[in-house]
């Protein structure tokens, strides 16, 4: 028997057995470490810097803050980012939560498209629904001005997306579909007897969705606001393509003008990046509080409840109309419009005309075009890599997280999750002052982007994950253990099969969202190192509408395909249900 | 065979205190036994098995089993839980739904190594066929109903030979009829493979229909160990006794000792009673005496013999089917006694009660 205590006590076996598990998480939490910190702290260090230049060193300064703070500019820029955020959440949120209510409340019709919707959007690209929407409503070229005017005979313009409701107008209905499934979550989680209760006290349909439904989806309400403002304050794109042309000013244009001006003014940027910062900080975290606190309320319980479906008779046709029209704008025209542009040579609106001069030349120039080949393979690898390196690197950082009783492992879960207030100019400029500063000869390569990439998606990583993990009972991993297998063996056998449809769900996920990344690209990409949404941004830049229509359009199909066997690969390969 | 000493567990709380769920716990099992700690929830049981599993790690207190120390807080030795070679069947049963059930009671076999492949499928059909899973071998694990389950997650815990068989609650999750079932299988089982075994319930009748012995836990400590018949038969507290079925408390006082040894003469609120007590007893003190509602026996005619005798008035009474359980009012308190259904007295009549003064029993301890 003493040697079995000897074994126990043996500090060599003990450390072998050790070092093996540690050095897997220890590595991870560097990784993860690094990532989230480095450039975060550079961010803040350049704000109090000279710009670094070859003849002079980077010295201490108050100037940024003292310049931004003082300059009426930065309080414009300031109210333009709040009323646009604003107004695109509260846009987006109506409209999402009327869609997620009439989804799961209601028996309006088309609910089958309800998917649709959830997923499209997601495989447009940002930049290309803006371009569709300044070819559907600019005051010049928008098909819808020049058909009803056409019509109707006059000239006046009846849409202009190059003004402040017009930008919030792009924003809010693209990103509807995230209120959409947000609220459809929190319906989801509704314990449906409060409803049924109340409609027999005698309330009318629309007396318990307004008295008790939304009451109790309030918090829900809040939360999602936060984050779609959040979305909207981060948002490159839009401010970008329609901001910048009407002189409309938010935060993120403004970093990205400061940086690309002659000289390029680093130190405005970092400081405005930190503003910003400071904004979506407190979003998120407010978000985070309010979702924590929701537990007061006894009905979002985690649990799903058997939906309940009222009949709202004839109203279900309104609704339905409702979807129809919200449908046509977020996906149907955009994509038209898309696709009409692509097959012509100059940018005309749709007539019998101009469907004689219907080719094919925009889809050849796309595959002439210079940099495709090195930009569709850099995106590619890219998002393969991203996406495999970020689940692999949670799965193991999420169980540490949730499984351990390690010392300082909420602090972990921060870090990981704390890319997610850094939009991604502020990521993609903060990396930039941070490998020009450290040196070491990534920046300007393909390597820098992919740090990038990571550090972006490094929470959404952790979100599926934490989620897979959450439902995976703790005793399938304690009954392997017993049964005599080490951590190795019961992470690999028991714990990585079982998370494999969170895995496949987050890998596909951040493969697309790599493949859309445009906002860190645009400041670090090389000619090397092009991808193929900073392609998509060269077109625009260089007013080539036609061609970038033609590949919007390719690569929305190449990612619908890619989204449809990656999901029917999922089902039948992926693990049953637990 | 298993041995605990001054075993005491810590967990924090939400609120970041210690709070202490097992406290200095000890016992012995001998081999081949069928031990139980038996408790409601939040007692520490559940603690207790876990920690000699391995999957806590106890404040104080050591652990061995065949001699071998797994857990020692004084000298530090905490022999990690996967080589510890116990088989363990949680209250989930945690059947892996990416395996099937050949594949989840095999998975033992496999990581420990040192077997062939033809062995294991030896071993792990020898032991599916003992629990009748073997044409289901092949089956999807989540393809199987809930005793299936069970039965697989106890030949996974058993397929290792292991020196020795936890049980959390493994019963708590199925409906009562086969919860009765599995009670028989599991008592056979255990009988014959001779495996000593830990079994975790809250449920007394499982844990006095399958033990050899039981002990009962409240608060975190051990109130009392022993056969299922002498925990049933001598509850020596009333948390025992309450918790064990069921049972009607008379305070008394101690008058003298009886005749026959270890009998004493008491007077209660409603006269002398003779009532049997394991410890010596002080004249003069109070004691509470504990009577199972069974061992009241109710007549309409007046009894002869020996015993303790008094009359009552039946207050309210409910059939139950197989037996008829009165509430009878004896000055002024309330006594239940369970009869067989054919005493039909009405409700407001007077009725005869004896107790035999063996099942009359002083709680002497706590």
């Amino acid at each position: 028997m003493a040697t079995q205590e000897q074994t126990a006590l043996n500090p060599a076996h003990h450390a072998s057995r050790f070092d093996a598990k540690w050095l897997i998480i220890g590595a991870a939490v560097i990784v993860v470490g690094w990532l989230a910190l480095v450039p975060l702290v550079f961010l803040i260090w350049q704000s109090f810097m000279t710009p670094l230049a070859p003849d002079m060193p980077a010295l201490f300064t108050l100037a940024n803050y003292r310049n931004v703070y003082t300059s009426a500019e930065t309080f414009r820029l300031l109210t333009n980012s709040v009323i646009f955020a604003g107004g695109a959440a509260v846009l987006s949120l109506g409209l999402g939560t009327s869609l997620a209510w009439m989804n799961e409340r209601t028996n309006t019709p088309f609910k089958s498209l309800f998917y649709a919707l959830s997923i499209v959007p997601l495989i447009i690209p940002g930049i290309l629904f803006v371009a569709a929407w300044i070819m559907l409503a600019s005051p010049k070229i928008g098909v819808l001005n020049l058909l009803l005017q056409r019509a109707l005979g006059t000239d006046y313009v009846f849409f202009d997306v190059y003004t402040l409701p017009g930008m919030m107008w792009v924003d809010g209905i693209q990103h509807a579909p995230i209120a959409f499934l947000l609220m459809s979550a929190a319906f989801r989680s509704m314990d449906p007897s409060l409803e049924e209760s109340a409609l027999m006290s005698g309330a009318s349909l629309m007396q318990v969705a307004r008295r008790v439904t939304l009451r109790l989806a309030t918090p829900a309400l809040a939360a999602s606001f936060l984050i779609l403002f959040v979305r909207s304050i981060e948002s490159f794109e839009n401010p970008a393509l329609l901001g910048l042309p009407a002189g409309i000013q938010v935060f993120t244009s403004s970093i990205y003008e400061a940086l690309h001006a002659y000289p390029s003014d680093v130190g405005l940027a970092s400081t405005y990046a930190m503003t910003l910062l400071v904004i979506t900080s407190g979003g998120i975290y407010w978000q985070s509080r309010l979702s924590r606190n929701s537990g007061r309320y006894a009905t979002v319980s985690g649990k799903a409840f058997r939906p309940r479906i009222m009949d709202i008779g004839r109203w279900r046709y309104a609704t339905g109309a409702f979807f129809l029209t919200y449908a046509a704008l977020v996906i149907g025209l955009p994509f038209l419009v898309l696709v009409w542009s692509s097959l012509q040579r100059f940018y005309a609106v749709p007539s019998l005309a101009a469907l004689k001069t219907v080719s094919l030349a925009n889809y050849q120039a796309i595959f002439d075009y210079p940099s495709i080949g090195t930009a569709v393979w850099n995106s590619i690898v890219l998002a393969l890599a991203t996406a495999t390196a970020v689940m692999a690197l949670t799965a193991v950082i999420g169980w540490l997280v949730l499984r351990t009783r390690v010392p300082g492992r909420w602090l972990l879960d921060n870090v990981a999750s704390l890319p997610m207030v850094m939009p991604g100019l502020v990521v993609g400029l903060a990396i930039m002052i941070s490998y020009l500063a450290l040196g070491g000869g990534i920046y300007g390569t393909i390597w820098i982007l992919l740090i990038a990439y990571l550090t972006r998606f490094l929470p959404y990583g952790m979100r599926f994950n934490t989620t897979s993990l959450l439902q995976l009972h703790k005793e399938l991993e304690e009954s392997a253990q017993l049964s005599g297998a080490n951590w190795f063996t019961t992470f690999r056998r028991i714990v990585l099969p079982l998370l494999k449809p969170g895995l496949m769900a987050g890998w596909l996920y951040i493969v697309i969202v790599s493949v859309r990344e445009l906002s860190s690209s645009v400041l670090l990409y090389s000619p090397d190192s092009i991808v193929v949404s900073v392609v998509l941004w060269e077109l625009w830049q260089n007013g080539q509408y036609v061609q970038l229509s033609a590949m919007g359009v390719m690569l929305i199909a190449v990612l619908f395909v890619f989204v449809l066997v990656a999901q029917g690969f999922g089902r039948r390969f992926g693990v049953r249900e637990v | 065979m298993l041995s605990v000493t001054a075993l005491t567990t810590e967990y924090r709380s939400g609120r970041g205190q210690n709070v202490r769920a097992a406290r200095d716990i000890a016992f012995e099992v001998e081999k081949g036994k069928f031990f139980t700690l038996l408790g409601p929830s939040g007692c520490g049981k559940t603690t207790t098995l876990r920690s000699i599993a391995g999957l806590e790690r106890p404040l104080s207190g050591e652990i061995s089993v065949n001699g071998r120390v797994v857990f020692s807080a004084s000298r530090n030795i905490s022999v990690a839980l996967n080589k510890r070679n116990f088989g363990m069947v949680f209250q989930s049963y945690a059947i892996w739904p990416h395996m099937n059930v050949f594949e989840n009671a095999a998975f033992p076999l496999e990581v420990r190594g040192g077997l062939a492949p033809t062995a294991i499928r030896a071993k792990v059909m020898a032991v599916l066929e003992v629990m009748g899973l073997a044409e289901l071998a092949e089956r999807e694990s989540t393809k199987l109903s809930g005793g299936q389950q069970q039965r697989l997650a106890l030949a996974r815990a058993i397929v290792m030979e292991p020196e020795l068989l936890l049980l959390d609650e493994p019963l708590s999750n199925l409906d009562a009829k086969l919860r009765e079932r599995m009670r028989f299988e599991l008592k056979r089982i255990q009988r014959e493979l001779g495996v000593t075994t830990i079994y975790v319930t809250h449920d007394q009748a499982e844990a006095l229909a399958l033990s050899h012995e039981i002990a009962v836990m409240n608060e975190g400590r051990i109130v009392q160990i022993g056969p299922p018949r002498a925990i049933y038969e001598r509850p020596r507290n009333r948390f025992v006794a309450e918790f064990i079925g069921s049972s009607n408390f008379l305070e008394a006082e101690v008058l003298a000792a009886d005749n026959r040894p270890g009998f004493w003469r008491v007077r209660g609120r409603f006269g002398d009673l003779v009532a049997h007590s394991e410890t010596a007893l002080e004249p003069g003190t109070g004691v509470t005496l504990s009577v199972r509602p069974e061992n009241m026996e109710l007549s309409e005619t007046r009894f002869e013999g020996a015993g303790n005798f008094f009359t009552g008035t039946v207050d309210s009474k409910v059939f139950q089917g197989d037996f008829a359980d009165f509430q009878v009012r004896v000055d002024g308190a309330t006594l239940l006694a369970r009869t067989h259904p054919s005493l039909r007295t009405p409700v407001g009549e007077g009725v005869y009660i004896r107790i035999d003064p063996e099942k009359c029993v002083v709680l002497t301890g706590g």
